[in-house]
């Protein structure tokens, strides 16, 4: 497959040797387990246990209106509070399961042959499940399908690309549960069946492609595409427009164009969902960065604590310079590791001050290195100025608000300003005063 | 500090081992063999006249960031850039008090107040020639010989001059200037180590080549091409002042435009005025010009 080139972007160390080649370990959790309710948009989630009731493996504890984005409990246990926490700088709603280490399973839903469900019915299961994005964003896929729907659509993009440096646990998905990404395929391909469907995976990662190119040959309108090995090149915009040549700004703009992309995990929970009735209650994330004892991929539980997870993996070296929450470059930093693991942790590393070192800012010298690197083709020397000034106007007519934050501005940059803080601080200023 | 920390914590977590001293040693390095040429040439005169420019630009530099509270990165080594170029570009028999104005004024004057607290970067190196050049015009144009030696000068009033000797330096000029294969390395340093981009040098000698050549075109050959490009400051003001980081224009267009200013605007003055020294006044101009051509030079972003 003839792939588009973008300008921009950078190669980076990748740093993925330390846990490429871990098998995908399963960690049982100690401590309690808390499930974050994260509303979107109108559709709050309220729980639908009271404290002190029973709970078991895949009952659902909350939900939003018509049993919408469903939270299920990962164990089974008693309902110890529901109380709102402090969670990544937001106070979220939260429900805290002491866990009983019994493992009862509930009844999961009944499961029908996947020639019996149509369109409707699929989005209704992803919705009841409350499958999201397992991203940070958490978007929740049937607003992608709702969306979709009576929409030509010709291509699904499943991304497993992994461009984020550490990360390995799609890698390691791909080599050791093909299946459950094929099956997904085949959940997707009914969803559309006149799409061609491209799975793209970063070139670094070789094995996987052509594992998977193995697993997919008799696949119709399938194929694998190997995805240029530089940073963003996993990021939405930059990964369609390889695959394509088309630059969608937004997921929804993509759509109305027939081009809807999914994350490989979301494959992975989609098809556990429709084909086995389980709504999505773990993750597998990588477990990373120098100071960590056992790096490595581990499926862990959905609220089980960070900390949790530090600790059953085997600890640290030495007390980490930082704790990231997420990639090193989209990421970020962790000062209380008593948050749970949900869809959006992507992996959680364990950095040195070596290799992750905070820098004091010296002054810009206009070298232009960051205008070279911006894959958005933007000049990140001048939206900075415009950002340490608070000149919004002047930040808009240089395109500032184009910016995706991918964060390449800030790691070349030779005096060490944190562009990529300054345009964040900005923009979010910008998109508050809009919505006033 | 505490505001500050918000901003630095921010991802990304990982940076490339790159820092602006390193950037600067490369300029440094690019100096060397001019700077080494000129001490060869002049001996003591010139290695005073180094020393001096360094040592008055590093603390004044010093100084001012001292006394501003400002954070004294003296060892960032644009200090001794900046130091260096002021040494290159007056005549080695200029009395040494104008090393001493020229450092205090490029950095003080020019990079701090009007380029830090002003906010509009000018090359100091380009003012505070033009300043010398209007101040003190006699100390300005001590060579060592009689005018009569200096290339441009000659090509000029319409004498021809030998381009072999005005590549190996054996002609007289500012310190810097009279080098051209000196200057070429220098320039091949810069490229290479990737510290500058070759469109502006690229576009200003195509530009100035166009120029001299549509104004001259009755009596042309290639001695007073190569002679125009090798003397009077040109190369040193291509590859050394014009591509200066924050005078010069960030964006791919602009850098293109600039380059095409300054190339027709010392064209212009070559042919039609009567000193190799207009070049600095050129490059006075297209740093005035750099916002505005920045401004009309936006690129388009890859998604809109």
């Amino acid at each position: 497959m003839k792939l588009h080139s973008y300008l921009g972007g950078i190669t980076v160390k990748s740093h993925k040797t330390q846990s490429k080649d871990c098998e995908i370990k399963s960690l049982v959790p100690q401590a309690d387990m808390v499930y974050p309710l994260l509303s979107y948009g109108e559709n709050v989630v309220r729980p639908c246990v009271d404290i002190g009731d029973k709970v078991k493996i895949g009952q659902k504890i909350a939900c939003a209106q018509d049993d919408m984005l469903g939270v299920f409990s990962s164990v089974s246990g008693v309902v110890k509070a529901i109380e709102d926490r402090a969670i990544s700088n937001k106070t979220q709603k939260t429900i805290i399961i002491e866990n009983d280490n019994n493992y009862e399973e509930d009844d999961f839903y009944e499961v029908i042959g996947l020639d019996q469900m149509d369109y409707d019915d699929i989005t209704e299961i992803v919705g009841k499940y409350g499958i999201r994005e397992y991203d940070s964003s958490q978007k929740p896929l049937y607003e992608k399908l709702k969306y979709a729907k009576g929409k030509s659509t010709e291509y699904v993009i499943i991304n497993a690309v992994e461009c984020e440096p550490y990360f390995t646990s799609v890698y390691r998905r791909i080599l050791e549960e093909p299946e459950l990404i094929v099956n997904g395929i085949k959940v997707l391909r009914h969803l559309f069946p006149k799409a061609e469907i491209v799975m793209a995976i970063g070139e670094d990662k070789m094995d996987a492609v052509i594992e998977m190119e193995k697993r997919l040959k008799n696949e119709p309108d399938t194929e694998v595409a190997a995805i240029e090995n530089k940073y963003p090149s996993g990021d939405f915009t930059y990964l369609i427009y390889q695959i394509l040549g088309n630059v969608y700004k937004s997921d929804t703009e993509a759509i109305q164009n027939g081009v809807i992309s999914v994350l490989a995990d979301t494959v992975c929970a989609l098809s556990t969902a429709v084909l086995e009735g389980i709504p999505p209650m773990s993750r597998v994330i990588t477990l990373s960065g120098s100071e960590s004892n056992n790096p490595g991929n581990y499926e862990v539980l959905f609220g089980t604590s960070v900390d949790d997870v530090i600790k059953l993996s085997g600890g640290v070296k030495q007390e980490p310079y930082m704790i990231v929450n997420g990639g090193v470059f989209k990421g970020e930093i962790i000062e209380n590791t008593d948050i749970p693991v949900t869809a959006g942790v992507e992996g959680i590393l364990l950095l040195s001050k070596k290799e992750a070192p905070i820098y004091e800012p010296e002054e810009c010298i206009r070298c232009g290195r960051c205008m070279n690197v911006c894959p958005d083709r933007l000049v990140p020397e001048k939206l900075l100025k415009y950002a340490v000034s608070g000149k919004t106007a002047g930040f808009l007519k240089w395109h500032g608000d184009e910016c995706s934050l991918c964060g390449c501005c800030s790691y070349v940059c030779p005096a060490h300003i944190p562009l990529m803080g300054y345009i964040k601080d900005i923009k979010s200023k910008i998109n508050k005063e809009g919505e006033k | 500090m505490e505001d500050n920390l918000k901003y630095i914590t921010a991802p990304p977590h990982i940076k490339e081992k790159s820092d602006v001293t390193k950037i600067m040693f490369c300029f440094i390095l690019a100096l060397l063999p001019v700077a080494l040429f000129a001490v060869y040439k002049y001996n003591l005169n010139a290695l005073i006249h180094l020393i001096i420019t360094i040592v008055v630009c590093m603390s004044t530099d010093y100084l001012y960031r001292f006394f501003v509270k400002k954070q004294t990165n003296i060892t960032d080594g644009s200090a001794i850039v900046t130091g260096i170029l002021l040494a290159m570009v007056i005549p080695a028999e200029a009395p040494y008090y104008i090393g001493i104005i020229s450092g205090i004024f490029a950095i003080l004057i020019v990079r701090h107040i009007i380029g830090g607290i002003g906010k509009f970067y000018l090359n100091p190196v380009v003012v505070s020639k033009c300043l010398l050049l209007i101040v003190f015009p006699e100390a300005m144009s001590k060579y060592s010989e009689s005018v009569s030696n200096l290339p441009v000068e000659r090509m000029l009033n319409g004498y021809s001059v030998n381009t072999f000797r005005m590549m190996v330096g054996n002609v007289d000029g500012n310190m810097g200037e009279i080098c051209a294969a000196a200057l070429l390395i220098g320039a091949i340093i810069l490229v290479v180590t990737g510290v500058i981009d070759i469109y502006i040098p690229a576009a200003y000698i195509l530009a100035f080549i166009l120029t001299i050549c549509v104004l001259n075109i009755g009596h042309l050959n290639t001695n007073y091409i190569i002679g125009q490009i090798a003397g009077g400051g040109f190369l040193l003001a291509v590859w050394f002042l014009a591509t200066d980081y924050k005078s010069a224009p960030v964006t791919l267009k602009g850098q293109i435009i600039y380059g095409i200013i300054l190339g027709l605007l010392t064209g212009a003055v070559r042919v039609f005025g009567n000193s190799g020294e207009n070049i600095y006044f050129v490059l006075l101009i297209g740093n005035i010009l750099t916002p505005l051509i920045e401004n009309f030079t936006i690129p388009k972003p890859f998604v809109n």
